[in-house]
């Protein structure tokens, strides 16, 4: 059946739970290439070197009951650690990578590109008149592990 | 000692001459005033830089056993018909670098190739060339 996606069909699904008030999510795919033109070239020649893919996304800070976790708060544990001391103490060791998967739902049939990410950035800000939200940056270690779009 | 082909199929996408310097020797007075003593009249020790961007390891291997061909019996490089002078338009300015910008030089390699590998089978490679002038 042929067809158009929006909004309402994108899932997010942070360490096998899909997320909460998503607000967006994308990717990039990129493509390095490395130059082979040798002199008297005229045109540029090229051979692919490495790959990589970087994402965002976007949620509300939301918490489905009294006093649970927030999917803004998993992210964040991902990316930072507190420590109890006076200050300038470290944090701990360092973080591991994080499993996404962006999802499209398409009736009976889920497209999706999963993998694994490091957190890189994670924003927050609290103002008046605005339903505090969180924009989080992420890079893929390695290669995709799944896709299906 | 013989002539030896430089890679034929290998065209560089960097190439730096300089041209050779005369053999000489400067003294110069308290006042300034130099005196030259020239003790030949051909400009030797020219240089030729290649360089080899993004390149097969086969073809950086290729020019490793280029160099292990050429110093290991003390031979010399040849660069005429060959890719290696290619974008050189100017007949004469071809010519100078060929023969390493005086008659009676040989091209040799003044420093072994020196590669820097980029990902797997990806290399970049530069060969560095003296024009030496043989005694007898």
């Amino acid at each position: 059946m042929s067809g158009f996606y929006s909004g309402q069909d994108g899932r997010l699904i942070i360490a096998g739970t899909t997320a909460a008030k998503v607000r967006s999510w994308s990717f990039t795919a990129n493509q390095a290439v490395l130059e082979t033109s040798s002199l008297e070239d005229t045109d540029r020649t090229l051979i692919p070197g490495i790959r990589s893919v970087t994402g965002s996304c976007s949620l509300y800070y939301y918490q489905e009951t009294a006093g649970g976790t927030t999917d803004t708060g998993t992210l964040l544990s991902n990316l930072i650690t507190a420590n109890s001391g006076s200050g300038g103490e470290q944090g701990g060791g360092t973080k591991g990578t994080v499993k996404f998967e962006l999802k499209i739902l398409d009736g009976n049939t889920n497209r999706s590109i999963t993998f694994y990410a490091y957190i890189t950035s994670l924003s927050m800000t609290n103002s008046v008149g605005e339903v505090l939200s969180a924009d989080v940056s992420f890079e893929v270690n390695g290669a995709v592990t799944g896709l299906d779009f | 000692m013989a002539a030896v082909n430089f890679p034929p199929n290998l065209a560089p996408s960097s190439r730096s001459f300089t041209a050779g310097e005369y053999p000489q020797a400067v003294f110069e007075a308290q006042n300034g005033a130099k005196s030259v003593i020239r003790y030949g009249n051909k400009a030797v020790n020219a240089k030729l830089t290649l360089g080899f961007t993004n390149i097969s390891d086969a073809l950086a291997n290729e020019l490793i056993n280029n160099y292990i061909s050429v110093n290991s019996d003390w031979d010399y490089i040849t660069f005429a018909a060959h890719r290696a002078l290619q974008g050189i338009e100017f007949e004469a300015l071809r010519n100078q670098m060929i023969n390493g910008s005086s008659s009676g030089l040989r091209w040799r390699y003044s420093a072994p190739p020196s590669v820097t590998s980029i990902q797997p089978g990806i290399n970049n490679v530069t060969c560095s060339f003296v024009a030496c002038l043989d005694g007898d």
